[in-house]
């Protein structure tokens, strides 16, 4: 049969309803439900309309548990749409939703969530900690995600599409292979530009102050890295500030 | 104090903040250096708001959003310290420990609310089990904008709940604090750069060389300090 | 710290796996044991794209994974072996004594399985399965994250009753 094509329409009807990939996430289906509204646009292609048999058991099929990284969900619903469109065998398609989850879940927090998120959350401590205006630092920070970010889910929903249920080799892009470690020496540098510089204008302290700070901080630090990430630090500091706020309003 | 059409925008605000966390457009407005900045902002003091917002930043590149794991919910936190920053007053001892306690705090509350969301979606999943099953298209278009719009209104209770608690402690508490604006503001500060710190080292061991990126870095940045 | 970490995931190797435990355990391999993975092509090529260079990725069979169980366990790196599903993780453990604790890292919903907690959902089956593998003296617990409290299998099971 010949290769089926998507529309333009259609690829921005898909890209735009992406970004509402997790509406509807929930414990059962995960975003299953979401990757079917995203891919609607284009199974109402399938012969008959939507309306027909076709679209109707593979709205059933992809609306189905499916989860992985919510910028990465835009290959699977583009390999997904091919195949669909291309009518692939019932077990195959299914055979694919099972097996992409965890690879596009594992790129996907790798890149975005350990990598790209943390560098740009530390640069913008930075740009804090140099003194930068408020709009300018969270303007910049915006503008610097979500260039990454679009790009990631435009980039996503084409190698979809043009790659099908083969998509497994767009993965292995030195972008997703070694980009990570890039990334993360990037946002360690930043880190350790950024600490002293934020500490010194959220304090407002001397530099001895920061280094103060900085050193207790430090101390802190690594003995949370030697329980492994075994204690969730955020939430130990609720009980932290609690009691340093107890002690502050009792004692003299 | 906030009046109430103050309140009701900061509500709406906090709500629109933590829609962004997961269930529309994920473009990071929902994380604290930026809600706790918009917070301010409407509040007329944008360079306050950021203060408790970096500190905030750092406890949140602790939490990563994997899958069914529970994780804190940022956006409404960061609006809810913002605000309490704001209304306890940026140079009152005290205030940027009770406001980073209120964001923490008002990140858990949205962590369980979003168990509990999560929870209704499913329910709402179960009850249209035979349209989605029959692959209807409306019955996918219906739960999805069902969660979307529960979402927002997840987002305008835990908001306004944490708000009206938060503010109406601060001014109480701030007013019985005893201890001087130095310590009260390195506290906080000492464990976000601990939690944050921590987050760092353990990802530096997953890159060759981090670690000496991370001492560039320090260099630099402590040699700036001293020469500002 | 060597192989120590033994793990039920439905979804195999994912985000929690390589950034949740590989970050603060500085794991360093990962054994897939799947029969159906490891005899297809593209599956495995799948995983493998999902897994960072930093770690080694080794898909085995249960049988494979069974013959090479000295040679991991003797490695001094730190790495974790992942199953899909309670009945692979069954067969390893009855074949493998030094296998001592399991992790139900996630098993999400399917028709069939009843909620356990919103990463676990089990059938009968899984449930006998599992109580079936805590009979030969192995500790089990459903534990996604290293940050997360881990709930004994009994309390698993009573939170299916419940």
């Amino acid at each position: 049969m010949t290769s089926p094509t998507l529309p333009l329409g259609t690829r921005i009807a898909i890209l735009a309803r992406l970004f509402t990939l997790q509406g509807s996430y929930n414990y059962e289906t995960m975003i299953g439900n979401g990757i079917a509204f995203a891919m609607e646009p284009a199974l109402r292609l399938l012969p008959g309309g939507a309306t027909g048999a076709a679209y109707r058991e593979a709205m059933a099929r992809e609306s189905r548990y499916f989860n992985c990284h919510p910028y990465f969900a835009g290959i699977a619903v583009g390999a997904l749409a091919r195949a669909e469109l291309s009518l692939e065998a019932p077990d195959r398609i299914e055979r694919f939703r099972t097996a992409s989850c965890g690879p596009l879940g594992s790129v996907g927090d790798r890149l975005v969530w350990a990598a790209w998120l943390p560098l740009c959350s530390l640069i913008a401590l930075v740009a804090f900690g140099l003194g930068l205006g408020a709009p300018l630092v969270v303007i910049g920070f915006l503008a610097l995600y979500n260039a990454g970010h679009l790009a990631l889910r435009i980039w996503g929903l084409h190698a979809g599409w043009r790659d099908g249920l083969a998509v497994a080799h767009a993965l292995g892009a030195p972008i997703f292979r070694t980009g990570p470690a890039h990334l993360t020496r990037a946002a360690a540098f930043a880190a350790g530009l950024g600490f002293p510089l934020a500490i010194g204008t959220a304090a407002g302290v001397t530099p001895t102050g920061v280094l103060i700070i900085g050193g207790i901080g430090a101390l802190g630090a690594l003995l949370l890295a030697l329980l492994h990430g075994r204690v969730a630090g955020w939430r130990a500091a609720i009980g932290l500030l609690a009691v340093a706020a107890a002690i502050a309003v009792v004692v003299r | 104090m906030i009046e109430l059409a103050g309140f009701l925008t900061l509500v709406l605000a906090g709500a629109l903040c933590s829609l962004d966390t997961v269930s529309l457009l994920q473009a990071m407005v929902s994380r604290p250096i930026v809600s706790a900045t918009i917070a301010a902002a409407l509040l007329g003091r944008p360079e306050d708001g950021i203060v408790v917002g970096a500190v905030l930043e750092l406890f949140a590149i602790e939490t990563l959003p994997f899958g069914a794991s529970r994780y804190p919910e940022w956006g409404s936190a960061g609006v809810v310290a913002g605000a309490t920053y704001l209304v306890g007053g940026a140079d009152v001892a005290g205030s940027l420990a009770v406001a980073t306690l209120a964001g923490l705090a008002t990140a858990a509350l949205g962590s369980s609310s979003m168990v509990w969301h999560r929870r209704v979606i499913a329910q709402l999943a179960l009850r249209l089990r035979g349209p989605l099953d029959a692959g209807s298209g409306h019955a996918v278009a219906r739960l999805h904008l069902s969660g979307i719009v529960s979402d927002f209104g997840r987002g305008v209770i835990v908001t306004a709940v944490a708000l009206l608690v938060s503010l109406g402690v601060t001014q109480r508490l701030l007013s019985a604090w005893q201890v001087g604006y130095g310590p009260s503001v390195a506290w906080p500060i000492v464990l976000a750069v601990a939690v944050g710190g921590a987050t760092i080292a353990r990802s530096a061991r997953s890159a060759p060389r981090a670690s000496w990126c991370f001492a560039a870095g320090a260099a630099l940045g402590l040699g700036l300090v001293f020469a500002r | 710290m060597p192989l120590e970490h033994f793990r039920i995931d439905d979804r195999l190797v994912h985000g929690q796996v390589v950034v949740g435990w590989g970050q603060p355990l500085q794991l360093r391999f990962i054994v897939l044991v799947d029969d159906g993975v490891a005899s297809n092509d593209w599956e495995r090529e799948l995983y493998r794209m999902g897994t960072p260079p930093e770690m080694e990725l080794l898909v085995e069979t249960v049988d494979s994974a069974v013959a090479r169980m000295p040679e991991f366990t003797a490695r001094t790196d730190a790495g974790m072996l992942l199953t899909a599903d309670v009945a692979t993780m069954g067969r390893l453990t009855a074949a493998a004594p030094a296998i001592r604790d399991v992790t139900i890292g996630g098993l999400h919903h399917r028709p069939g399985r009843a909620a356990c907690l919103s990463y676990v959902y089990l059938s009968d089956d899984e449930a006998a399965g599992l109580g079936a593998i805590a009979a030969r003296g192995v500790r089990i617990a459903a534990q996604d994250l290293p940050a997360s409290s881990p709930m004994p299998l009994d309390d698993l099971l009573r939170e299916r009753g419940a």
